[in-house]
């Protein structure tokens, strides 16, 4: 049963999405060394499952560690939107996903597929349809390895972290 | 039933955009050309000097081009292969700042 107080920010929802923070960031320059094989898109899905749309803040504080990480570019602009364009799709579409690891492993294919695309957009603004179209274009190999790898990894991995999540949140906390 | 009719519609359209992007790409994608051409490359130092290099080559790419223009005139560059291909690292004994 949901809890009806976890729509403020307790000591609990504070803490663990420092946690989470943590292992988005520790898990994603873990496997820095392979491009566009990364477990933050299927991170962010399962925790939008089990914590709502707190998930969101989690995306924009995602860019911000990122930036002082990197040092902030105009990457920074795409990072800020298609994150949490990603959660915003999980958890409307959570009625329908009913926690079928297919349905998310195809949830998470198309999001690394379209992954570029999405980047692309900002570039509208800076050089037109034609910047837009070249930049998606020459980054199409990447958003393939992209889009097979977020399948699989969250084909394999769903299951088992979301028993696990379900184990360690307890289950007021929980917004499935 | 329709759970697994949705799964396998939806991995259809996956491999179906994959073999969509692949066409995209070889349509649209960068392309390099081999032919003749001119270029004019101009190293500048450290002190402010430029030395330019000019001429025409076949090179597809600029690693080529820079192979050529080592072996025939005076020039030297130094680099490493990494995941996005070759890094140049100095150029005429200069470190690249």
């Amino acid at each position: 049963m949901k809890d009806k107080a976890s729509k403020k920010w307790g000591a609990y929802e504070v803490a663990s999405m420092g946690i989470m923070l943590a292992i988005i960031e520790v898990s994603k320059h873990a496997l820095d060394f392979l491009p566009n094989i990364e477990l933050v898109s299927f991170l962010f899905i399962v925790f939008s499952l089990m914590f709502g749309w707190r998930v969101l803040a989690l995306t924009w504080a995602f860019t911000v560690i990122e930036a002082f990480y990197f040092g902030a570019g105009v990457w920074v602009i795409a990072y800020a939107y298609v994150w949490p364009i990603l959660v915003i799709i999980v958890l409307l579409t959570r009625k329908v996903g009913k926690q079928n690891p297919w349905f998310y492993a195809i949830l998470s294919g198309a999001f690394g597929l379209s992954f570029g695309f999405l980047c692309s957009i900002y570039t509208l603004v800076i050089g037109g349809v034609a910047q837009q179209f070249t930049w998606w274009v020459a980054g199409i190999p990447y958003d393939i390895v992209h889009g097979i790898g977020n399948f699989f990894i969250c084909l394999f991995l769903f299951k088992p972290v979301m028993i696990i999540l379900k184990k360690v949140v307890p289950e007021e906390k929980q917004h499935l | 039933m329709n759970n697994k009719k949705g799964i396998i519609i939806g991995i259809v359209a996956l491999v179906v955009v994959i073999l969509a992007g692949v066409g995209i790409y070889a349509k649209f994608g960068p392309k390099a050309s081999a032919g003749s051409k001119s270029y004019t490359l101009t190293v500048v130092a450290e002190d402010g000097t430029e030395t330019s290099y000019e001429g025409t080559t076949d090179a597809e790419y600029l690693h080529g081009l820079l192979d050529e223009v080592a072996a025939n005139e005076d020039f030297t560059f130094e680099g490493s292969d990494g995941d996005y291909g070759f890094y140049i690292e100095s150029v005429n004994g200069e470190v690249a700042m």
